[in-house]
């Protein structure tokens, strides 16, 4: 038999073997029985967080474990589900300290969610909910609450939810699409904003970036006054603004600003960028 | 005997023939001898009935109607239902409740909230279900007050929150002077009042993720006890090992942020002069100074268990620290921007934020 040949077989052989031996992976499921507007707060380290609701009085947390050097706790204090990971061993892998959550709340659920880095994924909560990552993206869909959200590096993305948004970020961008809230508050730093919501009457949106691109959409039906201001970059707009509503303040002569009303000026627009672009585009 | 056999010999009770057994039971069962009194006052008023139209007793009415019934002369319908809903509860449904549930959707439904509630009612009993905590406070001050309750350290650590505003109760007061632990932690709590008014004249929360930190630390070292009812984002950070004095040097960094978080609003039109400039200029210098300060001690020894996590903090102090330095070097050419400032605010800001993070990503480390 060749060299090559023989290489080639223990290749093989190598191979299968790592195919047959299992990886560790092990399932804690717990079930809690719980009275309205229950309350679940989750402390992960790394790992994706699957969230969803159902018509049960019930909380239903599923975890999946890659290693046996996390230990996972899910339990009830009153009405309320802590769950959390942490660490058994001094030495661990970033891979070993991935914990993969799947949780089914009722739709009245106050949500606290705490995750380093991986993912946050939410869909159909009613209740206020609270999120802080550092690396991890947050994705909401169809929730309605006061929605708190602050990353260092991930984004969030709040996709047809109602209520109020407070997002903050330094790298991470904010991204708000078909929603109805009537207030929302968006900073970061480098990540770009987009707000591409109905501007609510009596609405304020306040969004705020250091040197991302800020995008606002609007429709010929939306009602707001606008207050745009980039100091060192650039504003473009597709909006037939009107007069100001409101008396201007100081700006440093380099800045470029806009400000105006677009219909009855119902809604209250404030944007401010230091270096970004903003730009307040009609919806197509 | 048992009470169903005595219900249903009240006829022969009523024509005054009772036998030894029910006579028994009636000597035995509460219950029992309360209907048995109701059916001696209709027997006794039985002459004046026939001319009254009066309704016999509500507990009577009820067995009559049971019955009734009971025997297909009146109709099982979903007020009857409704009406049964007690004896549903108690796990005590009758035979008509059954198959009208069975057959009555909306009676069904009904059902399950009460199956619902039955099932979780042995958790409540153990569960800690309070009343609105205003109310609670005040009912538990009021017992307090009465002596219904005794003050121990649990209500001790209770009232921290008037001790460190400087509202003692005389109780408190007796307390802290009997228990060694509760005095020591009261002197904890002294020492973080002497240090409040260096933290600025804050009117302001320090960041909750710092209170989170501080507090479970407390908790860890059994300075505080956790809660029965617990706060609301208690679980957010778990254990950190970083010891109570490093938590409290923490302050200095919370510091930091109050004077940042508790900036006056900047004017539309700024005063005339350059004194109040000028003062605001000070002021950046010291937070920039105590910022880079701490950013020297933590960089030094920063550990991640995560290296994505790490990497994903180091980088974005690499940007907030471009961001300061752009906007330190825009205020130098022109100081009188406020917009740039209130970005290097905003920055400073930030920093503080990830810098605190850092410092507990690395006690997470060390733990």
């Amino acid at each position: 038999m060749s060299t090559g040949k023989r290489i080639g077989q223990s290749l093989v052989a190598i191979g299968f073997a790592i195919a047959v031996v299992p990886a560790f992976a092990q399932r804690l499921q717990k079930r809690f029985p719980v009275m309205s507007h229950p309350v679940v707060t989750l402390h992960n380290s790394r790992g994706k967080i699957v969230i969803r609701t159902w018509q049960k009085s019930e909380v239903q947390v599923i975890a999946d474990q890659k290693s046996p050097k996390m230990d996972v706790s899910a339990q009830r204090q009153g009405n309320m589900i802590v769950v959390s990971t942490r660490f058994l061993a001094g030495s661990i892998t970033p891979a070993e300290m991935e914990t993969d959550f799947d949780i089914t709340v009722p739709e009245e659920t106050e949500l606290s969610i705490h995750d380093d880095s991986g993912q946050i994924d939410v869909q159909g909560v009613l209740g206020d909910m609270t999120y802080e990552t550092v690396g991890a993206d947050v994705n909401l869909n169809q929730v309605t609450g006061y929605i708190t959200v602050h990353t260092i590096g991930g984004s969030f993305t709040c996709n047809q939810c109602s209520g109020g948004i407070e997002a903050n970020s330094i790298s991470g961008a904010i991204n708000v699409v078909g929603s109805e809230s009537s207030n929302v508050h968006a900073r970061t730093s480098t990540g770009n904003i987009l707000l591409d919501s109905d501007l609510l009457p009596n609405g304020l949106y306040q969004l705020r970036d250091y040197s991302g691109e800020v995008d606002v959409f609007f429709s010929p039906s939306d009602s707001f006054d606008v207050t745009a201001v980039s100091l060192h970059g650039r504003v473009v707009n597709q909006a037939a603004l009107k007069e100001p509503a409101r008396p201007q303040y100081d700006l440093p002569p380099f800045a470029r600003s806009l400000f105006g009303v677009y219909n009855e000026g119902r809604a209250r627009l404030v944007i401010n960028s230091f270096s970004g672009t903003i730009q307040i585009r009609r919806r197509q | 005997m048992n009470c169903k056999e005595f219900a249903r010999q009240s006829e022969t009770w009523m024509e005054g023939r009772p036998d030894a057994p029910a006579r028994a039971h009636a000597a035995e069962c509460e219950r029992c001898r309360a209907y048995v009194e109701d059916l001696d006052a209709i027997r006794l008023l039985a002459p004046q009935l026939a001319t009254m139209d009066v309704a016999p007793p509500e507990r009577l009415w009820h067995e009559i109607h049971a019955q009734t019934l009971q025997e297909g002369l009146i109709r099982y319908d979903c007020e009857e239902f409704l009406r049964q809903s007690e004896e549903w509860l108690e796990g005590r449904p009758s035979v008509p409740a059954r198959t009208h549930a069975a057959e009555c959707e909306r009676c069904r439904d009904y059902v399950e909230d009460l199956d619902s509630i039955r099932l979780l009612a042995p958790q409540l009993a153990i569960m800690d279900v309070a009343p609105p905590e205003r109310l609670w406070h005040a009912i538990h001050a009021q017992a307090l007050q009465e002596g219904l309750v005794r003050y121990d350290c649990e209500e001790f650590l209770r009232q921290s929150e008037e001790w460190m505003e400087g509202r003692r109760s005389a109780q408190a007061r007796a307390h802290a002077m009997e228990c060694e632990r509760c005095r020591d932690y009261v002197e904890d709590l002294d020492s973080i009042r002497l240090l409040a008014p260096q933290l600025t004249a804050l009117d302001t929360a320090p960041p909750e993720r710092l209170w989170q930190s501080i507090h479970a630390r407390m908790i860890q070292e059994g300075l505080v006890r956790r809660a029965g009812r617990p706060r609301r984002l208690s679980a957010w950070v778990p254990t950190l090992a970083r010891p109570l004095a490093a938590a409290v040097a923490a302050l200095a960094l919370a510091a930091l942020t109050f004077t940042l978080t508790s900036r006056p609003p900047v004017p539309s039109t700024p005063p005339a002069g350059r004194a109040w400039l000028s003062a605001d200029q000070t002021d950046l210098a010291s937070v920039d100074t105590e910022l880079n300060h701490v950013e020297r001690g933590t960089i030094g020894s920063f550990r991640a268990a995560d290296p994505q996590v790490a990497e994903t903090l180091q980088q974005n102090l690499m940007i907030v620290n471009r961001q300061i330095a752009r906007c330190e070097k825009t205020l130098e050419e022109a100081p009188s921007d406020e917009s740039t400032r209130d970005y290097l605010y905003d920055a400073y800001q930030q920093k503080a934020d990830l810098l605190n993070l850092m410092a507990e990503q690395n006690a997470g480390v060390t733990e």
